[in-house]
C-alpha cells in the first residue's frame, strides 16, 4: 500500500449519505468509470487511493488491515470479530446509518420484559420440551456474547440469512435478535423489544484501522484529511 | 513420532483399553445444529464449522463423549444395550484469546454405555483414567469429586415451601442459575414490581388464570406463534407474581442451601459427603443411599488405586463446564485450581435421550484423557 486507502459504500442510500457527508466539510467524490465503477477520486487529495466497496467488505479490510480507512457500520465490524478494538479505531461518529441490534420476542408474551425472564423462559423450554430455547439471528457473535453477560444459559442460535422478523411466525426460532431503526417493521410482525435488550446501538462511523501499513506519508495524508473534517489529528 | 503420540500417550492407551473396551473410530464430521443443541452456545466459538455440498451445516467435533453418543444411538438396537468403547483421535477446538495451544489436539477415552451396575461402571471408568495417568508418569495429581445429581435430588425432595420449592428445583442443575434463584428465595436480590394483573393472576386458580390472560392478550391484539402456548405465559406470569409477593425462605432453609451449593472443603472426602448429609437433613432429605453408594465406590477405588485419594476432594455441585455429567464426575490435575485437567469423566445419563429425542435410553459414563497435558503442560 504506497498511497492512503480509504473505502467507502459503494451504493445504496448509505452512498448518498456519505457523498452528503463529504459535500459537507466541501469534499467531491468522483467516481471513476462511471457510476458503476468501484474507484473514485478525491477533489484536493490526488494521494488517496478511494475504492468502493459493500459496508460489509469494507468492515473485512479494516479488521484485516488491508486498508488505512474505512466507513461502515459498528454493527459490522463487532459481529465480524471479537477483538475488534485492537485491530481498529472509531474516529468519528457520523450520525447517520443509525441501526440498533436488540432482542425481540412476539408481543403476546406478556410475562417477559427483561433479559431475565428470557433466561428464566430458556431454561422452562428446555426442561419441558428438551430442546433448547432458538434465537435466529445474522449476529450471531453479538447474540452469543450478550446471552453469555446475561446468563441466557439454555438457548440455540440460528443463523437467519434474511427476513429475520418473520422466524417466530414461520415456527423457525422463539425469539429474534435483528436490526430496527424505528421498531416498525418489529411491530409490524407482532414482536416487542425487551427492556434491557438493546445489544448494540450502531450508526455509521469512521474508522481506522491499526493494522494497515501506516508510514510517514500516509500519516500526513490521514492527518491532512482529517484536519479538512474537522476531527481531532490523528 | 509427536510429543502427542509419543510412548507416554501409548502407556495411558494401553492402560485404558486394559480396563475393557472394543476399539471404536467415532466420526469426526457432526451436524451443527445437534452439537449446538447438547453443548450449547457457549461451545460456538470454540467450534470449526464446514458446510457439506448440500448445504448441509457441520461442525469438527470437539470432544469424544456427544460422537459416541451418537454413534450408540445409531447402532443400539434396545436401550440401555451395554457396550463398552474405547476410542483415541483429534479433537478440533479453537483457542480462546491468549490461549497458547493447538486448535486441534488427541484425546483418548473409554466410554460405556447401559451398564446394569452404575456404581461398578463409575468406579471402571474412573479406574481407567487413574490408571492411564499412572502409566503416563503423572504423579501427584489433584482428583476432584462431584456429583451432578446430588443438587437436584436434594431440591426435588426437600421440605421447601410453595413457590421456592418449584422456582428452585426448576434450576437445580444449573449452578448459576440456581445462585441467582437462591438470591431471589433468600429476599437477598431486590424483587421486582408487580402489576395489577399479574396480581389478580397469581391469585386466580390456573384455568381462570389462563382465561383471563386470553382475554387480556384478544383484547390487546396481541399474538403467541410458535411453541410458547397460552397456558406457558399464564403459568409463567403467575409463577413470577407469587415469587414477588411470596415470604422469603426462612434464613435457616436458605443458609443450609447456600452451604450446600458451596460445599468445596479441600478437607478428608469422608468429612465432606457426611456434611451433605447433615445438611440435607436439616432440609428433611435423607441420604443414606447417596452416603451409601459414594462409600461403595470409594471402597472400591481404595481397594484398586490406593493412592488415588490422596489429593481428593468433593464438591456438592459440578462445575459450570461439566454441563453434560448428571451424576459421579471427576477430574485430575497437576495443578490445584483444576484448570488444565489431564483427565476428565463422568455419568450423562441423559444424553442419549436428547440426541435420539427420547427414542433411546441408555445409562451412560465415560472419560477422556489429553496426553498433551502430561508432563503438567
Amino acid at each position: 500500500m504506497a498511497s492512503l486507502v480509504l473505502a467507502l459504500p459503494s451504493k445504496g442510500r448509505l452512498k448518498e449519505q456519505c457523498e452528503a457527508w463529504l459535500a459537507k466539510k466541501s469534499l467531491v467524490l468522483r467516481q471513476t468509470g462511471g457510476e458503476r465503477g468501484y474507484s473514485a477520486t478525491l477533489d484536493g487529495f490526488d494521494d488517496i487511493q478511494i475504492r468502493l466497496a459493500s459496508a460489509s467488505e469494507i468492515g473485512k479490510a479494516l479488521l484485516a488491515g488491508d486498508i488505512h480507512l474505512g466507513i461502515t457500520g459498528e454493527d459490522i465490524v463487532r459481529e465480524a470479530a471479537s477483538d475488534v478494538d485492537a485491530r481498529l479505531s472509531i474516529e468519528a461518529r457520523l450520525g447517520f446509518g443509525r441501526a440498533d441490534v436488540v432482542v425481540a420476542v412476539p408481543n403476546g408474551w406478556i410475562d417477559v420484559e427483561t433479559m431475565a425472564d428470557l433466561a428464566e423462559v430458556a431454561t422452562d423450554m428446555r426442561r419441558q420440551t428438551g430442546r433448547r430455547f432458538r434465537i435466529a439471528t445474522k449476529f450471531t457473535r453479538l447474540t452469543a456474547q450478550f446471552m453469555r453477560e446475561h446468563h441466557v444459559a439454555d438457548h440455540r442460535i440460528v443463523d437467519s440469512a434474511g427476513a429475520t422478523e418473520g422466524a417466530p411466525a414461520a415456527g423457525i426460532a422463539e425469539a429474534i435478535v435483528d436490526i430496527t431503526t424505528s421498531g416498525a417493521t418489529l411491530t409490524a410482525n407482532a414482536l416487542k423489544i425487551l427492556d434491557d435488550g438493546v445489544i448494540l446501538k450502531s450508526e455509521s462511523c469512521l474508522m481506522r484501522s491499526k493494522l494497515a501499513d501506516w508510514n510517514e506519508a500516509t500519516n500526513a495524508t490521514a492527518a491532512q484529511l482529517f484536519n479538512r473534517l474537522g476531527l481531532a489529528r490523528l | 513420532m509427536n510429543q502427542e503420540t509419543g510412548p507416554k500417550m501409548q502407556a495411558a492407551w494401553a492402560a485404558l483399553k486394559a480396563r475393557g473396551g472394543q476399539e471404536v473410530a467415532l466420526p469426526t464430521l457432526l451436524p451443527a445444529a445437534l452439537v449446538l443443541e447438547l453443548a450449547g452456545e457457549d461451545v460456538r466459538p470454540r467450534l470449526y464449522f464446514a458446510s457439506g455440498p448440500d448445504g448441509a451445516e457441520l461442525c469438527l467435533r470437539a470432544d469424544l463423549t456427544i460422537p459416541a453418543a451418537l454413534n450408540y444411538v445409531q447402532n443400539a438396537t434396545t436401550d440401555d444395550e451395554p457396550v463398552a468403547w474405547v476410542c483415541e483421535g483429534k479433537v478440533f477446538r479453537a483457542p480462546k484469546a491468549g490461549e497458547d495451544r493447538a486448535p486441534e489436539f488427541v484425546q483418548i477415552g473409554l466410554e460405556r454405555f447401559g451398564d446394569a451396575d452404575r456404581i461398578e461402571a463409575d468406579v471402571t471408568v474412573f479406574l481407567a483414567a487413574w490408571e492411564a495417568c499412572q502409566a503416563a508418569g503423572e504423579r501427584n495429581l489433584y482428583v476432584r469429586l462431584c456429583d451432578g445429581g446430588l443438587l437436584p435430588h436434594i431440591i426435588a425432595k426437600a421440605d421447601l415451601p410453595d413457590p421456592w420449592n418449584s422456582a428452585l428445583g426448576e434450576v437445580a442443575s444449573h449452578q448459576s442459575a440456581l445462585k441467582r434463584a437462591l438470591a431471589q428465595a433468600s429476599g437477598t436480590a431486590p424483587s421486582r414490581q408487580i402489576s395489577a394483573l399479574e396480581r389478580t393472576i397469581a391469585e386466580l386458580d390456573p384455568e381462570r388464570a389462563r382465561s383471563t390472560v386470553a382475554e387480556v392478550l384478544a383484547l390487546a391484539n396481541l399474538s403467541l406463534p410458535g411453541n410458547r402456548q397460552l397456558s406457558h405465559v399464564a403459568d409463567r406470569l403467575a409463577a413470577r407474581a407469587k415469587r414477588a409477593i411470596a415470604t422469603p425462605l426462612a434464613p435457616d432453609l436458605a443458609e443450609t442451601l447456600t452451604k450446600l451449593i458451596q460445599l468445596n472443603s479441600q478437607g478428608s472426602l469422608a468429612a465432606s459427603l457426611d456434611e451433605c448429609v447433615t445438611l440435607a437433613e436439616k432440609l428433611g432429605v435423607d441420604l443414606m443411599d447417596w452416603r451409601q453408594a459414594w462409600t461403595l465406590r470409594l471402597d472400591r477405588i481404595q481397594q484398586d488405586a490406593p493412592k488415588a485419594l490422596a489429593h481428593a476432594h468433593f464438591e456438592a455441585l459440578s462445575p459450570e463446564a461439566f454441563d453434560y455429567y448428571d451424576g459421579m464426575a471427576f477430574d485430575f490435575a497437576a495443578d490445584p485450581s483444576f484448570a488444565r485437567p489431564v483427565a476428565t469423566g463422568g455419568r450423562y445419563d441423559t444424553l442419549v435421550g436428547e440426541i435420539s429425542s427420547g427414542a433411546r435410553q441408555a445409562r451412560a459414563v465415560g472419560c477422556v484423557i489429553r496426553p498433551a497435558r502430561f508432563g503438567g503442560r
